[in-house]
């Protein structure tokens, strides 16, 4: 999932100041997984932010709703419907929701709620890990499955390099060293020998960020005007 | 120990460091650290102090993700001085245009020997009262084995990384890239080593050594494998000051074993002693090192304290260092 | 959650579930299709002709163009060629012993549902031949051998019939209750006609509709006239009009008291009655007969003013002043039909002041304990299915009865209805005219009591079952599965499915195309009773069948454009689809895992598809999979053939292994 996290309370009540009416949107998707931006996490936001912005003395009208996904306006659409819009909204779900409102909104200021961290798998329960950094030209086949680009703070492709010591990141003494994972996972497969004699090539970033904002596009799939 | 391979192949680079090889003698080099500033002297004076004492003369680049004069400005530096440099490069701050950029920069100036390194993480910058730049946005385009093979193909097929023609042929490069000498699962440093080796390293200069015995038992692995005849190993020697500064790298540095007999006999010397008991030490090591086989030279690393080395180079035997034609500076056919 | 209810199955008396068999039809699969009728209706043959079809009125079709013709479907399947049928094994006689008291609709359905569960039973008929009412239909409505069908498939599950034996006279109720039976049902019916106080009613060629229908079946010379009038305006009245056109009358007149509006006969049947040159007067009441040397000369007929009072009661007025002559040399009452209750007298069953049987309509009981009505008796004059619905809750009542002592009605139904389709849907389907029944001319009928309904060929029936739109029946999405991709929020033709967390299907919008089955990336959708195991099952069934031959070519049709001439390549591996909107990429990429080089599909037009616009994108889809799977099978194509508009005489539907 898309792991994200909750700003603090402080940095989304500074973005409100101008506004009156605001509606905190949750999503029922990465951010609810993860804690930070689902249905209970707004309502508490919805709860704590208009006292804090009493303390200070903004008049802050606030009313929070979830819908399953914000990544997919059809899921918005009805949350938004009415009379009663409000002047800005603050999205909790990733980036990529909160950029589909603010494609949509207009008028309406959208604002974010979370920091949107990386695409992450949960390794204990409140725990989640970086495993995949989008670079759209998986190597996985070759490093058995663990991914030398999130997983090394170097995103080395033929590692690990000089400052792994004991299985950990020289950046971090609690960083697992992605590389010497690879290697476990290559002895523990019987694939030692595989691994001393693959050579990666330097990376192709082009499918990735680097090579500008993606999209991805089936024309199999496109639905026909009627 | 010369190696038959090698010697027997012309010289690729025709750098002062790869003739030392070649000759079968045991190479010197030493390291110097930058400034953190643009004053050229601080350079100049280093690559003075040791020029006799070493046959190449690496400067670090940006070490430790530190901004410092960079290692390829002050091998232009020393070149010009008639000093032969060791320039090094990380894939840390620079992206494969970049970096063969630099290298044509550099071979413009006659600098041949290029370390080929990976690069501290940028969080390092910020460590003890320096702030660095933790939050710079690193590149790591490349990573070390790829930047060794993309050298070779400049300098071997006169192409950049991408396919197209270097002007004029590619650059005579003497090619090196580090080596981190501990044990370790699945024995990855000597596939790694191997690895290095089969990119094209031309020499390799490896993370200090003392534990001599864990060394012994790692280059054995590497002989194993025909490494030492494909390339020219340079045991790095980092010369204590304390016994603190041993705990420290058996603690936190990575790939520097301190086995805990050296750490006792530092912490067992008077304080004002310690350094000269380093210096003890490091001649030991290098004593021994020199009588491992595969080991074709010493690479000698005196941080912030430069002007050990003379002395370590003279007890050790080593000086003075063997005549060779010297570096050319300009580029030749 | 259980599906709501097609508008046709809910209106059914005995619940049939009339999509699933006309879907069957639309399939080819015609042998399920009668398995599903016959599962819940003893007399399908016999429904199939005559059924008054409350299905049809609420067909949603109806709203649209017209109700699908559910009554000749129905009949189209009980008419189909099938293998003789293996030895039936009868259910032991495991509880006690039943006796059922007339062989008519309800009666016989109950003695089926009894004797399924293991009761013995015995059916007592008044008359020569089982069959009751059914009999006095006209044999140009339901031919002598269609009863005779339904009545011997259920007399062969070991029931035991007494003809001839009229209880109250041949036997006594206190026989049977000390001959060891359980329980009795009495369905005695309505055998008697009511007649009218006017005299010279019982004279020759002034009689009653029952007395004359019976003496038409036993073939007995009947009198007739030259001019008839028949004073009735229902079903019974229209079969006696058209019987007496059959018998050489004439001029046949139809009077009746209901207003034109009003009439009770069925449309279909006033409709033929008219193509027969019967002619009609509604709102018209005997007042006085007219005579003329003895015998009959006529009516005189008074105006009705009103027949229903506001609250809709059986309370007429006249107009004695407007009257009108009618002149005619014989004249049938029809207008209604009583119980006879002789039987009753010297019995522990009681009547009440009116003389009807004292019995409780929800319980079916009488006075005397074990003793049970159903059908006409009980309830009043109503139709055939209305009788086999009555008889299965009798016996459903009988056997709680026995098993537990406890007298209980079944639990009402407590099913939604499919709702109205709505407005935006409804636009966007397909107008398609219902097929017309073949029918002999109307002058031509006359010549006998033969059928003039000639009945769907298959054919005809392909494409009229084809027009079901599939009420209710799909899709279920499974919630687990439901990633909420929106896909099929988004494919939807009819815009059929909304967003609520999960997808929710709207039944009342559904036509069971099965695109958004097909598409669904978690195959969370099933639309109806199409599955993917199903197809699966079919291309295996059929590449087995093949072997050791490994076709190259599939030809997948359309069941709906299976009627048209398709093609017939006997190398090919033949499929069928409700529709190719249900056909998926993975469908055909099984094809192509096996072998299959080149793919027909074969569909409607897009002019005729019920489907039209789910079609494109079925073929948008399809194609794109094809591409896909060139990666692997360089050489596989696919091909859209549009079925021809002409209906074929003896269409191609070939190969279908069901």
């Amino acid at each position: 999932m898309i792991v994200v996290r909750r700003k603090p309370i402080e940095s989304i009540l500074a973005f409100l100041a101008p506004y009156r009416k605001v509606l905190l949107l949750g999503c029922g998707s990465c951010a609810a997984v993860c804690f930070a931006g689902g249905e209970k996490e707004t309502e508490e936001m919805a709860c704590l932010l208009p006292v804090m912005a009493a303390d200070k003395g903004m008049d802050l009208e606030v009313r929070a709703a979830t819908c399953q996904r914000v990544c997919d306006w059809e899921f918005v659409e009805p949350v938004l419907a009415g009379d009663d819009k409000p002047d800005a909204v603050v999205s909790f779900s990733c980036g990529a929701g909160t950029n589909l409102l603010a494609d949509h909104l207009g008028a309406i200021r959208v604002f974010p709620g979370v920091d949107t961290l990386f695409i992450g798998a949960t390794t204990e329960h409140g725990q989640w890990q970086e495993m995949c950094s989008g670079c759209g030209d998986c190597v996985l086949d070759r490093t058995f499955g663990i991914c030398p680009i999130a997983r090394c703070s170097k995103s080395i492709l033929n590692g690990p390099c000089g400052g792994s010591k004991d299985g950990k990141c020289e950046i971090n003494p609690e960083t697992d060293c992605g590389w010497i994972k690879i290697v476990e996972r290559a002895q523990a497969l019987g694939k030692l020998d595989d691994l001393a004699s693959t050579y990666i090539a330097p990376k192709n970033w082009a499918s990735s960020h680097h090579g500008g904002p993606r999209r991805v596009k089936r024309e199999d799939l496109k639905i026909a005007k009627p | 120990m010369p190696s038959l391979d090698i010697a027997a192949k012309p010289l690729i680079s025709g750098s002062r460091l790869e003739r030392v090889l070649r000759s079968g003698q045991f190479a010197v080099t030493a390291e110097i650290g930058p400034p953190p500033g643009c004053d050229p002297s601080v350079v100049v004076t280093k690559g003075d102090l040791l020029r006799s004492y070493a046959d190449a003369l690496n400067i670090t680049d940006n070490q430790t993700a530190v901004v410092r004069l960079s290692s390829n400005a002050a091998a232009v530096l020393l070149i010009q001085r008639g000093i032969e440099p060791v320039m090094q490069m990380t894939c840390r701050d620079r992206n494969r245009i970049a970096i063969q950029s630099d290298v044509l920069g550099a071979a413009s100036f006659g600098i041949r020997n290029c370390l080929c390194i990976a690069g501290d993480h940028q969080s390092f910058g910020a460590a003890g009262k320096l702030k660095g730049h933790p939050g710079a946005k690193n590149v790591y385009d490349v990573d070390s084995i790829q930047l060794v093979a993309m050298l070779k193909k400049m300098r071997d097929e006169g192409l950049l990384e991408g396919g197209d023609a270097i002007e004029h042929g590619g650059p005579r490069l003497f090619i090196g890239a580090a080596w981190t000498p501990v044990k370790e699962v699945g024995d990855i440093r000597v596939l790694r080593l191997a690895k290095k080796v089969a990119a094209g390293a031309d020499f390799i200069q490896t993370q200090g050594v003392y534990d001599i015995e864990e060394f012994k038992g790692i280059m054995s692995r590497a002989r194993d494998r025909g490494l030492h005849t494909r390339t020219c190993i340079l045991a790095g020697v980092i010369v204590p000051k304390s016994a603190g500064m041993l705990r420290y790298m058996q603690s936190s540095v990575a790939g520097v074993k301190v086995p805990d007999a050296l750490i006792q006999r530092m912490a067992g010397v008077k304080k004002d002693k310690a350094r000269e008991e380093g210096k003890k030490i490091s001649v030991e090591l290098i004593q021994q090192l020199r009588e491992i086989e595969g080991v074709s030279g010493v690479h000698i690393q005196a941080i912030e304290w430069e002007e050990a080395v003379p002395d370590i180079v003279k007890a050790a035997g080593l000086f003075p260092r063997p005549e060779v034609e010297a570096a050319v500076p300009s580029r030749e056919p | 959650m259980e599906r709501p209810f097609p508008p046709c199955q809910a209106a059914c008396p005995v619940r049939t579930d009339t999509r699933e068999y006309v879907n069957l039809i639309a399939w080819g699969r015609f042998e399920e299709a009668l398995q599903v009728i016959r599962k819940v209706n003893p007399f399908p043959s016999v429904c199939g002709r005559i059924c008054q079809h409350p299905c049809e009125a609420k067909c949603r079709r109806g709203a649209l163009d017209a109700a699908v013709a559910l009554k000749e479907l129905k009949r189209f399947v009980t008419e189909i060629e099938t293998a003789p049928a293996p030895a039936m094994e009868l259910v032991p006689v495991t509880r006690g012993k039943i006796a059922i008291v007339g062989a008519g609709p309800s009666g016989l359905t109950a003695a089926q549902d009894l004797r399924e569960m293991g009761y013995g039973v015995t059916v007592l008929e008044r008359l020569a031949h089982p069959g009751g009412m059914l009999n006095l239909i006209p044999k140009y409505r339901l031919p002598e051998r269609i009863l005779r069908k339904d009545v011997e498939a259920i007399l062969a599950r070991g029931i035991e019939l007494k003809c001839n034996c009229e209880i109250g006279r041949d036997v006594q109720l206190s026989d049977l209750q000390a001959d060891g039976y359980q329980a009795i049902i009495v369905c005695a019916g309505l055998s008697r006609s009511r007649g009218l106080a006017l005299p010279g009613f019982g004279a020759e060629r002034f009689v009653a509709a029952i007395p004359l229908m019976m003496d038409v079946w036993a073939g007995n010379p009947v009198p007739v006239g030259r001019k008839a009038l028949v004073i009735g305006g229902g079903n019974v009245a229209v079969d006696v009009a058209r019987t007496l056109r059959r018998l050489g009358v004439e001029q046949v007149t139809m009077a009746c008291m209901e207003s034109h509006a009003e009439i009770p006969a069925s449309e279909e049947e006033i409709a033929a009655a008219t193509e027969e040159g019967i002619g009609l007067m509604p709102s018209w009441a005997p007042k006085r007969v007219l005579k003329k040397d003895g015998h009959v000369a006529g009516l005189e007929l008074m105006r009705v003013t009103r027949v229903f009072d506001d609250k809709k009661r059986f309370s007429p007025q006249y107009d004695p002043a407007h009257v009108k002559a009618v002149a005619a040399d014989m004249v049938v009452l029809t207008i209604g039909q009583a119980g006879d209750t002789s039987w009753t007298l010297g019995s522990p069953v009681k009547l009440d002041r009116r003389g009807r049987i004292v019995a409780d309509r929800e319980l079916h009981s009488t006075s005397e304990p074990r003793v049970f009505l159903a059908g006409e008796v009980l309830n009043g004059p109503g139709s055939a299915i209305q009788a086999i619905a009555d008889g299965r809750r009798a016996a459903a009542i009988v056997d709680q009865f026995l098993r537990t002592g406890i007298m209980k009605s079944p639990p009402p139904e407590d099913r939604a209805i499919v709702g109205e389709f709505p407005k935006a849907a409804h636009d966007k389907l397909h107008r398609l005219d219902r097929m017309p029944m073949p029918q002999v001319p109307g002058p031509e009928r006359l010549a006998g009591f033969h059928e003039h309904e000639l009945g769907y060929d298959q054919a005809a029936a392909l494409t009229e079952a084809g027009r079901c739109l599939n009420c209710g029946s799909g899709p279920t999405i499974d919630e687990v599965k439901c990633a909420s991709c929106l896909a099929c929020f988004r494919l939807c033709p009819l815009d059929g499915i909304t967003i609520q967390k999960k997808m929710v299907a709207a039944p009342e919008t559904c036509q069971a195309c099965g695109l958004c089955a097909a598409e669904c990336p978690q195959g969370a959708i099933t639309v109806g009773h199409w599955t993917r195991e199903q197809f699966r099952e079919q291309i295996d069934r059929n590449l087995d069948v093949a072997r050791p031959a490994r076709p190259r070519a599939a030809v997948v049709t359309c069941a709906h454009a299976a009627t048209s001439k398709s093609e017939s390549d006997a190398a090919a591996v033949h499929l069928r689809v409700p529709c190719v909107t249900h056909l998926a990429a993975r469908d055909l990429l099984r094809l192509i895992a096996n072998g299959i080089e080149e793919i027909r599909v074969v569909l409607c037009s897009p002019a005729a598809c019920k489907h039209a616009s789910g079609q494109q994108r079925a073929k948008q889809v399809l194609t794109a999979a094809v591409q896909r799977a060139r990666a692997v099978r360089p050489k596989v194509t696919i091909e859209f053939v549009e079925a021809g508009q002409v209906l074929s005489e003896s269409p191609s539907v070939q190969g279908v292994s069901q």
